[in-house]
């Protein structure tokens, strides 16, 4: 296993937010987080990247205990997080916000190779390179923002609903840059509303409530995306 | 017409001045979001570190030495009170407001240190640089002359620095987005020490210049300070841009209000001004919002 | 029963108010009673704002000193009564306090600190331009004694030490039935959680008015006393030095706490006075803000905090839910810079 959390609990204050949750992901493997809003699904990354700190339990990634380890130290182990909201350098242009994504010394060196492919990826982010960050749309700001995340060389990828609040046009053109992504064979932690999109793309799916994993599903099992649509709103609804 | 010349020249020193020590009060609220009282004191310390090396009596190692000095020694020291009165608060509630407690009790710290190591007599150093140049119908010193080059363009250095270097990268990084920041494995507390050091060492620069210009005392930097603090709020607390702007157009202000009106109806109708803007704009001129 | 014991405290802070300036005759010690009296009126004042209705800021310091010059000029230059001298001060004060409640309310932390640090500096450089009224940087001399009933307060100093008595008294009992109240409720509810507080149609603005209103009268009395009482009002009222003093008693005394204040003023006064001490008058002040970090480091609610917390263990009663908060709050907060930025930036989590 590549990344394995273990029984993870935390929260803001005084209110939990995760309460035990365990997931495991294979090298290579690309697995899907759904589940209603506010039930731990962004709070699970932030504290995979050490944004916070678990309350109890254990997080290990390629072996080694990261549960305490700082955020800088887990980028440079290649576990990104891209953070949802398309959460940019509003100030900076595209460019500097991009090439920021490699700062960490493993990424540093590579970055003009790296810089080239992300630009194959996202030809839109090259024309805007010189454009401020917060002058783009939501769409392009959202691939700038996997575009800073795939500069620091993922071993780990970790996108926090890149879709969220796209017309269905640009979501459709992410989509198929996520899954181009998903093909070099990064592993990927996909957080999505989109069921489509996480079915099309991960191998399995965990549905996150109340701070746990409280389903887990394969891509191979017979489950139709109806079964997935209708447990999901389901719980939902009675949560 | 006559009056052009001195009231611009004037300006033009104190702006210089008050923009070295409002950037570092500026660029230490942008990036670590709290705000340094003991600005001043920094000014004053490294006024003396430089006296104890230059002065003849005491080091006597020359004023380009003292200088160099001042500034090795507030770049760690800038570092050191970052470490020690700054950093434990980070992240507790109420930051902000602690470290304004912190930063005052560290300015009394200091400036009473001061006086009680160097005692109350009045000390100068040697100016940078001697003579005048006739400027229109003023005379300007050279060590005028000196302060007015020497300012912006440590500034335009720094500003530059910013932009290029990675490390100031990193440091705009952190603050425009701290989460961003710390995800793209930038290390927020180092970042946070090199912040304090810089700011000091504009301190120390200032400290030095004021030092050839005025008298060096314990309080030497209040009045600076108090200055650089009606600039940040003028200009804009946290934009680099902005402070320099403000920097200068108070000292314009400030210049032009004592030639006419005269010196001691000056402060009032500084502090006039900086109310008007907080009340019409509380984010100042060139300044963004901020929660 | 909780009548009886109100009554019971009234008498006991009475009869020592009587009898304190009776056994403590020398001039010297009056005088360090006089000042801490003074400055406990200040600091405890000072807090209602910092300390209950979070609003971190200098005002205190522009009443004190506001109130000082306002008695001075008006019984030095129109020869009016002290006593009406004080009333004036109070007035003018009420107004400044409630002028500055407005840039106060629409303001938030760190420029409610700037915009107030700013009308003290506006003060203090209004009062040393305008020499022919207030003296200038010399400061106002001559200011004529208080004296009632023909018995002159300048020659027996036992009438400003009764009066700071009964301006503290007067002061510290009207501060703790307003925290009581229900509006002095939601002065904490304030200082917690604004934006909540005020969605929840608690009167932000109008709190903080009457928090700076309250406070700025007995501020003001307090400043105006110690211009008659010492004869002098100098611009250094508004320095740095009083800036500090004060608000150490507030932060040592523990802010938020009624009577941790006072305490400090106490202890502050006698430290920073004491005549043993009068050769190390830099050590002294290097001392206390060595004192000042380090309480708000390690005992965050202050002296008072410290006094309860031992008054709390010798009666075997700790308050166990309270400590057990506390000591979730502790284990919660993020030790890396990460931590507020961690907490709050989430908008999923709700």
């Amino acid at each position: 296993m590549l990344l394995k959390v273990e029984d993870v609990s935390a929260g803001y204050g005084r209110i939990p937010v995760l309460n035990g949750i365990s997931i495991e992901v294979g090298r290579g493997e690309r697995v899907g987080l759904f589940g209603p809003n506010g039930h731990g699904k962004t709070t699970l990354l932030r504290t995979i990247s050490g944004l916070m700190r678990p309350t109890h339990g254990r997080i290990t990634f390629d072996g080694r205990d990261i549960t305490t380890t700082a955020p800088k130290d887990i980028v440079s182990l290649g576990l990104i997080h891209v953070l949802q909201g398309n959460t940019l350098f509003p100030r900076m242009t595209v460019l500097e916000n991009v090439l920021l994504g490699a700062y960490s010394k493993r990424a540093w060196d590579d970055r003009e190779e790296n810089l080239a492919r992300i630009y194959e990826l996202f030809p839109i982010l090259k024309q805007r390179s010189r454009q401020l960050a917060r002058t783009l749309s939501g769409g392009q700001r959202q691939m700038a923002s996997i575009a800073t995340g795939l500069m620091g060389m993922p071993v780990l990828l970790m996108l926090d609903e890149p879709t969220l609040g796209l017309a269905p046009k640009v979501k459709d053109e992410l989509a198929t840059a996520i899954s181009e992504i998903a093909e070099t064979g990064v592993t990927m932690i996909l957080v999505d509303q989109d069921i489509e999109l996480l079915l099309s793309v991960c191998e399995r799916l965990y549905l996150v409530e109340r701070g746990r994993v409280s389903l887990e599903t394969r891509r191979g099992e017979k489950i139709s995306q109806e079964d997935v649509l209708e447990m999901y709103f389901g719980k939902a609804a009675s949560a | 017409m006559n009056a052009l010349a001195p009231i611009l020249s004037a300006a033009l020193v104190s702006g210089s001045l008050y923009a070295l020590l409002a950037s570092g009060l500026s660029f230490v609220w942008g990036t670590v979001r709290i705000f340094n009282f003991a600005q001043g004191a920094l000014l004053m310390i490294g006024a003396y570190v430089a006296w104890y090396v230059t002065d003849p009596s005491r080091a006597g190692a020359g004023l380009g030495a003292g200088f160099t000095a001042a500034l090795f020694a507030l770049a760690f020291g800038g570092a050191v009170l970052y470490l020690a009165i700054v950093r434990p608060f980070i992240g507790r509630a109420n930051s902000d407001l602690m470290v304004i407690m912190t930063t005052l009790a560290a300015a009394t710290f200091f400036e009473n240190g001061a006086d009680w190591v160097a005692g109350p007599r009045y000390k100068n150093l040697p100016r940078l640089a001697t003579g005048n140049i006739q400027f229109s119908n003023t005379a300007v010193s050279m060590q005028e002359l000196i302060i007015i080059i020497l300012g912006p363009s440590l500034l335009l250095a720094f500003a530059v620095f910013l932009k290029r270097a990675k490390l100031g990268m990193a440091i705009r990084a952190v603050e425009q987005n701290r989460d961003a920041a710390f995800l793209v494995g930038i290390d927020i507390r180092n970042i946070y020490v090199i912040v304090f050091a810089v700011s000091a060492v504009l301190a120390a620069v200032a400290g030095v210049l004021y030092g050839g210009e005025y008298f060096i005392t314990p309080t030497m930097g209040d009045d600076p300070l108090l200055k650089a603090f009606i600039v940040v709020v003028f200009g804009g607390l946290g934009s680099l841009p902005g402070t320099v702007v403000g920097a200068y157009m108070i000292a314009l202000i400030e210049s032009v209000s004592r030639y006419y009106i005269g010196l001691y109806y000056t402060p009032p109708i500084l502090f006039g001004v900086l109310i008007a803007v907080m009340l019409v704009r509380p984010t100042g001129l060139l300044g963004r919002a901020y929660q | 029963m909780k009548r009886l014991r109100f009554l019971l405290t009234l008498a006991a802070v009475g009869g020592v108010a009587v009898v304190l300036p009776l056994l403590i005759t020398g001039a010297y010690y009056q005088n360090l009673c006089i000042l801490t009296l003074l400055y406990a009126v200040v600091a405890s004042n000072w807090d209602l704002t910092i300390g209950y209705t979070g609003l971190f800021n200098f005002a205190h310091i522009a009443f004190f000193g506001l109130g000082a010059y306002t008695s001075g000029i008006l019984t030095v230059k129109y020869g009016i009564s002290p006593w009406l001298g004080i009333a004036a001060a109070i007035a003018l004060n009420v107004v400044v306090g409630a002028a500055m409640a407005f840039p106060a309310t629409r303001l938030r932390g760190i420029y409610v600190a700037l915009t107030t640090f700013a009308f003290t500096e506006l003060a203090s450089a209004l009062i040393v331009s305008r020499t022919s009224l207030t003296g200038g940087s010399a400061g106002l001399v001559l200011i004529p004694s208080i004296s009632f009933a023909g018995y002159d307060f300048g020659v027996h100093n036992n009438g400003y030490f009764y009066l700071g008595e009964i301006l503290l008294i007067v002061s510290t009992f009207l501060l703790r039935a307003l925290l009581k109240s229900d509006f002095g409720l939601s002065f904490v509810a304030i200082r917690e959680f604004e934006d909540y507080a005020a969605s929840r149609g608690v009167p932000v603005a109008r709190q903080r008015l009457v928090a700076l209103v309250v406070s700025a009268v007995f501020t003001s009395a307090a400043g105006a006393i110690y211009a008659h009482y010492l004869g002098v009002a100098s611009p250094d009222i508004f320095g740095f030095g009083f800036v500090t003093l004060f608000l150490s008693m507030v932060i040592l005394g523990g802010s938020g706490t009624l009577y941790g204040p006072i305490v400090a003023a106490v202890a502050l006064t006698f430290f920073t006075e004491w005549r043993e001490l009068a050769g190390y008058g830099d050590l002294r002040f290097m001392i206390v803000s060595g004192v000042i970090v380090a309480v708000l480091l390690f005992a965050r609610s202050g002296l008072w905090g410290a006094l309860e917390a031992i008054w709390r263990l010798a009666r075997g009663r700790r308050r166990t839910s309270d400590a057990a908060a506390e000591a979730v709050a502790e284990q919660n907060r993020v030790p890396t810079e990460a931590g507020p930025a961690a907490t709050v930036t989430e908008p999923q989590a709700r």
